[in-house]
């Protein structure tokens, strides 16, 4: 079984290597960090029942984050009004004072969207070039650095 | 110069998002073992069995006269619980080989191996992830145990940002003693590698950190891709550069 083998390291590497990224990136769609969390397991579910079809000699984090928006996307429209409320976690990942600061940016990219922040964080602090960040967000260049100029505008705004 | 406030922001929403704690494994569905339907409606049948027969045996013994009014259930009671004393027996049995391991190796305890410092060529770095922060590049480095055995590394080592030829572009404090760590077979450790100010020209590619131990030896990281040039940006030709490592951890 030296195929299954190879999928399941292959899916265990993208585990070690990605997972930071994909939580990342669910957490500037949702501005959620119990969504996010469970959005990147999901993604990762969902690479495990694929990963027959995966090819593995390509870099597979652009999958996983597609992935992780169409789940957002979905999640979104399902549950739209759940995670309209305040989130009830009682703190980040049990750390009380990361919780607070966590509290505090998350108000401060309340006001963008999910678009704007995925995009602001994807090429301020991931990075990604606007052709990238497009292409794993579903929109043009030209869109998203719209919305980053938008999303720059908000925080600078907000006061 | 202060910085903007979308700037202060991003930078908390890097460094919080960052301490995210990873799960333990990668996640996988429940699965649904094969055997479970026969064995388990297998084992209920037999001890719903066990269980009616018993209790109808002790009512007989008990309160014969309620019982023998109905004797087919007595005089099925003997055969189902000799069927479920066979079939419950196998449990001890198989209880018996369960245990039967630990004791052994308990009266043949295995000589633990001696576990030694990492060699260079049995472990294997690479660059996950370069992450901008205000004035500095934040490289995520993992690490892993190639070899069959466990072996210890140092928490800190010297590291240094070399370009496409080896020629080292930053190069950080020496390291001095620190804790170290034992990686199993195929384990894996993370550090966080910030470097500064970088004001030279542009490197040959790829560019990435190598680790000098403090026994000299050296290994370098897999750098995040082929053509990647990752360098910070320059701060002022009259400040130093700088490069530092957070310590090797789990």
């Amino acid at each position: 079984m030296a195929y299954a083998e190879s999928t399941d390291l292959a899916y265990v590497r993208a585990f070690d290597a990605h997972w930071s990224d994909v939580f990342r990136f669910a957490l500037a769609w949702t501005n959620d960090w119990s969504a996010a969390e469970d959005l990147a397991q999901d993604a990762y579910l969902r690479l495990w029942s694929h990963r027959g079809r995966i090819d593995w000699s390509r870099p597979v984090l652009p999958w996983l984050l597609v992935a992780t928006r169409r789940l957002a996307t979905d999640r979104f429209r399902a549950l739209r009004r759940r995670l309209l409320a305040p989130s009830h976690s009682p703190s980040v990942d049990g750390d009380p004072a990361l919780h607070v600061r966590w509290l505090d940016v998350a108000a401060a990219m309340a006001d963008l969207s999910p678009l704007e922040r995925t995009a602001l964080v994807m090429t301020a602090i991931e990075g990604a070039t606007y052709d990238e960040a497009a292409q794993v967000l579903g929109t043009t260049a030209g869109a998203l650095r719209a919305a980053v100029s938008r999303a720059r505008t908000k925080l600078e705004d907000a006061r | 110069m202060k910085p903007s406030r979308v700037t202060r922001i991003l930078e908390e929403w890097s460094e919080v998002s960052s301490r995210a704690r990873r799960p333990e494994a990668a996640p996988r569905p429940a699965v649904v073992r094969n055997s479970f339907p026969v064995a388990t409606l297998a084992g209920a049948i037999v001890i719903v069995l066990a269980v009616v027969a018993g209790g109808v045996w002790l009512g007989h013994q008990a309160v014969n006269g309620v019982v023998g009014s109905s004797p087919s259930a007595v005089g099925s009671g003997p055969s189902a619980v000799g069927s479920s004393q066979s079939a419950v027996g196998t449990s001890p049995s198989a209880v018996a080989t369960a245990t039967k391991s630990p004791p052994a190796a308990t009266a043949r305890p295995t000589p633990q191996p001696t576990v030694g410092p990492c060699s260079p060529n049995q472990l294997s770095a690479r660059i996950t992830l370069w992450e901008g922060a205000a004035g500095s590049r934040i490289a995520h480095v993992e690490l892993r145990n190639t070899a069959a055995h466990p072996c210890i590394v140092e928490a800190m080592d010297r590291p240094q940002l070399v370009d496409g030829h080896g020629s080292v572009l930053i190069d950080g404090p020496p390291a001095g003693p620190s804790t170290t760590l034992t990686v199993a077979p195929g384990g894996v450790l993370r550090a966080l590698v910030e470097d500064s100010n970088y004001c030279g020209p542009t490197p040959a590619a790829p560019v990435t950190i190598r680790f000098v131990l403090r026994d000299g030896q050296r290994f370098t990281a897999a750098p995040l891709s082929p053509s990647d040039a990752t360098v910070p940006p320059c701060l002022g030709s009259g400040s130093p550069s700088a490069i530092s490592m957070r310590p090797w951890s789990k």
